[in-house]
């Protein structure tokens, strides 16, 4: 590489290595429950609207949205989450016990949610 | 074992992977890049082989990861990646205080690093937490110390300690660090090929935060685990591995909580490295 470049190259770094000594200096320590509220875990009657769908909007739609969805499964519509929930593969995958897909990737959601998730099924998935 | 005297060349001088990939399937190993070289990666990770052939054993599914790296100077070296999972960029430097990487001959017998790394989750906001929304929401940290040591010719083994912070967690009593321990060996079959393993696992069921209360961790039940097969051609590395884990980024597939170690549960994976 021509020594003029590698100057400029070398220079982008150091920038981006001070940069990081600031980023750095974000290190936060919070909670969504003390800074969102949401305290409560409400497992009394979730519906699709207001429990399910805020969860998979948060959770899963990154992947398995509309356009080309991941493995194929698309969680866009009650009817397309009412799927795979009558099947078993969204517990399944959720509560990551084995034979199913480990989902979101990202680690097991909160044991509320998961409650939510099995209540909602058990009363037959409302919308 | 003839040394290579010649900069740029691919001949490892020994068992490290000092002189052909700064990764060994996900952790970063102990050598940095000599000063003003380069090396780009390209990772792939597919779904699981239980997924069945009609999603092809996990090959249907796929996260990727492209990165770039450089070396500042023979001990600091810098590297910016975006992964398809979790829409994630992240950027790192690693200080080799042990070893050099110029170090052709095999006098190095132990080298450590320390390694830290900053992720940014780029989704959108809506999905990763209520308003009013903080661009450090986004943020996860983590920060390794990297020992190995050359056991003979052939065996590499390391241990990777590490701390790792998220900055939004879920519930109040969760904790923000996680301690992790890991571990990652290396054994040369010959100049073109190794086999490889690495492990990682958080470590501490509690944390201290700086309230002072001690706040739960919620370890994994299984640890993260990768087997690897490497191919070294002329002038790329080829890492093929076997893992339970999808992410490619160390904040999260360390913590997070991968399947148990059943072929179900296991993903194919590679990454290619070409180094300049």
């Amino acid at each position: 590489m021509i020594n003029g470049q590698m100057k400029k190259l070398q220079s982008a770094f150091l920038i981006m290595f001070v940069g990081f000594t600031f980023a750095i200096s974000g290190c936060y320590y919070d909670n969504k429950t003390e800074m969102y509220g949401n305290t409560v875990c409400d497992t009394a009657n979730p519906t699709y609207t207001a429990t399910i769908q805020p969860m998979i909007n948060q959770n899963c739609i990154g992947c398995h949205g509309s356009s080309s969805p991941s493995g194929g499964v698309a969680l866009t519509s009650y009817d397309q989450v009412k799927a795979v929930a009558t099947k078993g593969s969204l517990e399944g995958t959720m509560n990551q016990s084995g034979g199913y897909a480990v989902m979101p990737p990202g680690g097991k959601l909160a044991t509320c949610k998961l409650n939510q998730v099995a209540k909602w099924i058990r009363n037959g998935a409302p919308q | 074992m003839v040394a290579s005297p010649l900069q740029g060349q691919y001949f490892p001088p020994d068992v490290s992977l000092g002189r052909k990939s700064l990764r060994i399937i996900n952790m970063h190993g102990a050598a940095g890049l000599p000063k003003g070289q380069s090396e780009m990666f390209i990772q792939h990770r597919f779904g699981n082989f239980g997924s069945g052939a009609y999603n092809w054993y996990g090959l249907d599914q796929s996260y990727m990861r492209l990165g770039f790296d450089f070396g500042l100077s023979n001990r600091l070296t810098t590297g910016v990646s975006r992964s398809s999972m979790n829409k994630i960029a992240d950027a790192y430097f690693k200080y080799q205080f042990k070893g050099k990487a110029t170090d052709t001959a095999n006098t190095e017998n132990v080298m450590a690093s320390w390694y830290s790394n900053i992720s940014v989750n780029t989704q959108a906001k809506a999905s990763i937490s209520s308003e009013p929304f903080y661009f450090s929401n986004r943020l996860r940290f983590i920060n390794t110390l990297i020992i190995s040591k050359n056991v003979n010719d052939r065996l590499l083994l390391a241990i990777t300690p590490s701390l790792v912070h998220v900055n939004l967690v879920d519930a109040a009593n969760e904790s923000n660090d996680i301690a992790v321990m890991g571990a990652y060996g290396r054994m040369k079959l010959s100049n073109r090929y190794a086999v490889t393993a690495e492990i990682q696992k958080p470590f501490l069921q509690r944390m201290p935060s700086p309230s002072g209360a001690l706040k739960d961790v919620s370890v994994p039940q299984d640890p993260y685990l990768g087997l690897g097969f490497e191919i070294f051609t002329a002038k790329h590395m080829f890492q093929l591995s076997v893992s339970n884990a999808q992410s490619m980024n160390e904040a999260f597939f360390t913590t997070q909580s991968n399947g148990s170690f059943e072929l179900k549960n296991l993903r194919f994976g590679f990454n290619i490295v070409r180094r300049w």
